[in-house]
Order: structure tokens, then C-alpha cells, then sequence
């Protein structure tokens, strides 16, 4: 399903008091998850779920030191763009934004942040499941870990 | 004809990119597939898995390609 932009959901550049970032975007700089989660206040919804993905530091059992994403930016972006409009059409989303970083990440850091808002906390869960999900399934983004043992492979 | 191609991810151990190709036409995206095994057969198993883009929109691997084009050459993806 492919759902066009409406007035009701742009897909906007949001201003944050550090940093602007716009909304379906791959960025390269680190993802304020903190602030973004403050900006996200939205007075009329009484449903708000922020996802972060975050680098974990170990992966089957092996130890990683830290991970190398990149992206087919145009792509990537198109689809992102794509998932949140199907999310907020499909679920009733009074907002929905979602960004993915790239370059070398380390443990802990946030690779992907989703955020969706809702009057009711269970279309904001499903929207939010759904556009972490389609993401990761149909953007062209790709990682590459590096171990601590020295060796490294793309997923 | 010539085509620009780019490759992604773990096909990038394989190729440099982005790289220029000589077909003879008319191609399709196939072929265009079928050439990069040839010339690196270690990457024949991954190309069997990827899907592709021209000139920045998804394509399926049937399509003829026209000179000039710009295809991206992409593994399956590992974001999130």
C-alpha cells in the first residue's frame, strides 16, 4: 500500500533546540533520542511510544566493538518516508518520525529511532511495531560488524 | 552501451564502486547481474539474493536497460 502525504501528516523538518532534523531522514550525526523524545509531547495524545535501536555489544555470543552502517540514501529516505505515511494512514497516527543513522556506531549508540503518537497507547505501539519492521525490511541500509577479536562481516 | 553501476554491502568486498559497464544491447538488469558474476564468480551467490534500483526507483531484475543508466546493485538489508 502506498499512501500519499496528507495535511493532517507532514512529513516535516523538525527544529529541535540542538539540532534540525528531518523527519524519514538517514543522518550521520548522533540521534538526540532524549530531546526527540521531549519534542514529541503532543497535548492531545494520550499514546506516545519512542523506540530506539540501539548498538548492542555482543551478537551471538561474540563480543563487537562497534558496527558500520551505510545506505543507499536516496532509497532509503524514499522508503522511510513511505512506511510513515502507510503507518499513520493504517493506524490512526497523530504523528509518527522516524530517522537512521550511518557511519561507525559504537555500543549503546542509536541507530534508529521511531517515535509515534496517538490519542490511545495501542495504535502507538502498532504504528510503532510497523514502521520499525518495515524498515528494517524493505530500506536499503546495511551493517557491518567489527569483533573484538579483529575479525569483521557484514550482515 | 555503458551503465554506471553502484554496489552495497558485502558486495563491496567484491567490486569497486562506483564502476562503468559495457553491455551489448539490449540488456536487462539481468544480465547486467549475469556480468559481475562473470567477472568475480566468488560473488555469484550474492548477486543471486539482491535486488536492484535504476536511476534511484526499484526495478525488477527483467527490465531492459537504457544507455546511460545508473543501477544500484544491492544485497539484502541489515538495518535497524
Amino acid at each position: 500500500m502506498v499512501v500519499e502525504p496528507t495535511e493532517q501528516f507532514e512529513l516535516a523538518e523538525l527544529a529541535l533546540p540542538s539540532v534540525k532534523i528531518r523527519n524519514g531522514s538517514i543522518v550521520s550525526a548522533s540521534i538526540p533520542v532524549g530531546e526527540l523524545s521531549e519534542f514529541f509531547a503532543r497535548p492531545e495524545c494520550g499514546g506516545e511510544v519512542i523506540f530506539a535501536g540501539r548498538v548492542r555489544n555482543h551478537t551471538k555470543g561474540r563480543a563487537v566493538r562497534w558496527l558500520e552502517y551505510e545506505s543507499n540514501t536516496t532509497l532509503a529516505e524514499q522508503v522511510m518516508r513511505t512506511v510513515l505515511v502507510e503507518a499513520a494512514a493504517q493506524f490512526d497516527l497523530k504523528d509518527a518520525f522516524c530517522v537512521h543513522r550511518v557511519g561507525r556506531l559504537m555500543p549503546g549508540e542509536c541507530a534508529v529511532l521511531v517515535a509515534t503518537a496517538s490519542f490511545h497507547r495501542d495504535a502507538a505501539y502498532k504504528g510503532n511495531r510497523y514502521i520499525i519492521d518495515e524498515v528494517k525490511r524493505r530500506a536499503p541500509i546495511w551493517k557491518k560488524e567489527f569483533f573484538e577479536d579483529g575479525q569483521q562481516s557484514w550482515q | 552501451m555503458t551503465v554506471n553501476v553502484q554496489v552495497f554491502g558485502a558486495l563491496r568486498d567484491h567490486f569497486t564502486s562506483p564502476l562503468v559497464l559495457e553491455l551489448a544491447q539490449p540488456a536487462s538488469i539481468r544480465d547486467l547481474a549475469d556480468l559481475l558474476a562473470k567477472q568475480n564468480p566468488r560473488s555469484g551467490q550474492l548477486l543471486e539474493s539482491c535486488c536492484f534500483a535504476v536511476d534511484d526507483r526499484f526495478a525488477e531484475p527483467g527490465e531492459t536497460l537504457a544507455e546511460g543508466a545508473r543501477i544500484d546493485v544491492m544485497p539484502p538489508f541489515s538495518g535497524g
